[in-house]
């Protein structure tokens, strides 16, 4: 009886740390810090088990430095990293495992400071 | 002296009295007389007087019904630990189990140009950005798996040569 309760409370302690939130850097991206830069597009979307989160940035190659420096900081933790240039265009891609889900991170630069960044997974990889 | 002092009947510990009062018992069986003494609810005139020589009658011993106080405790003790550990497993395996669950409620919002838009825009701006990161994601692919077949080749052409 004994050993059993003690089993139960060691099980119970490594399910309360095995689900958790990623708490990703580019998640803070969205904290509401570009809402009104007007060049940048800020979307997000969340339904039936989706989650999107995008930018669009115009002419603002700071802001497209910043996004990959911060993608950066998350790549220790993907298990696919990419850098690749093709056609004038820039493609950073991260992939990471949260929660038994994937979490795909994107960002195409332009040398026109144009570009474009997501985050997109299924809901269950951001609990 | 017998191993289960259960066994013992009154008239036997009376006579262990009686010759423990006539210094007949060596020391050891003065030292079970005690024990068997400390532990029967056998009682009489006889072994009643030889606990009150030996000093027995100040010593703290275990009575059946102290020994079940704290079993009884003890078990108690350990129901309400058993029954606080389910309901807390249950609590966090349904709090885990409804934080998985995906919520029906959409969230759909977007900013132009520094401007919210409304829900409907906001809507059809996102289905046009997830469809350009679907294709997105099929050109990083692509472009991965090209690298890759050059670094095969190149390989390949590397073990030939040598």
């Amino acid at each position: 009886m004994k050993r059993t309760v003690f089993l139960i409370i060691i099980l119970l302690s490594c399910l309360s740390a095995f689900a958790k939130a990623p708490n990703l850097n580019v998640e803070k991206l969205f904290d509401g810090r570009y809402n009104s830069n007007r060049h940048v597009t800020v979307s997000v979307y969340k339904n039936n088990g989706n989650y999107y989160r995008g930018l669009t940035i115009e002419n603002d190659p700071a802001i497209l430095k910043k996004i990959a420096e911060t993608i950066s900081k998350d790549a220790p933790r993907g298990f696919n990293y990419s850098d690749n240039i093709n056609g004038g265009s820039r493609y950073i891609s991260l992939k990471i495992k949260s929660n038994g889900e994937t979490i795909f991170i994107g960002l195409q630069m332009e040398n026109s400071g144009n570009g474009f960044f997501f985050i997109q997974g299924k809901e269950k990889a951001f609990k | 002296m017998k191993e289960n002092i259960s066994h013992f009947t009154l008239a036997e510990i009376e006579r262990l009295c009686r010759m423990y009062e006539d210094c007949q018992l060596s020391r050891l069986e003065e030292t079970e007389l005690e024990y068997v003494l400390l532990n029967t609810s056998l009682k009489s005139p006889v072994s009643t007087e030889t606990r009150n020589l030996m000093g027995l009658s100040s010593k703290i011993h275990l009575s059946e019904k102290d020994l079940g106080s704290r079993n009884f405790r003890i078990k108690k003790i350990w129901r309400f630990s058993a029954a606080a550990v389910i309901a807390v497993v249950v609590l966090a395996s349904g709090m885990v189990f409804f934080r998985n669950q995906s919520s029906d409620t959409e969230v759909c919002y977007a900013y132009v140009e520094g401007e919210r838009t409304g829900s409907d825009e906001a809507r059809e701006l996102a289905m046009q950005n997830i469809a350009r990161a679907e294709q997105f994601i099929q050109t990083v692919d692509a472009l991965e798996e090209a690298e890759q077949s050059k670094v095969n080749h190149f390989l390949n052409n590397s073990n030939l040569s040598e």
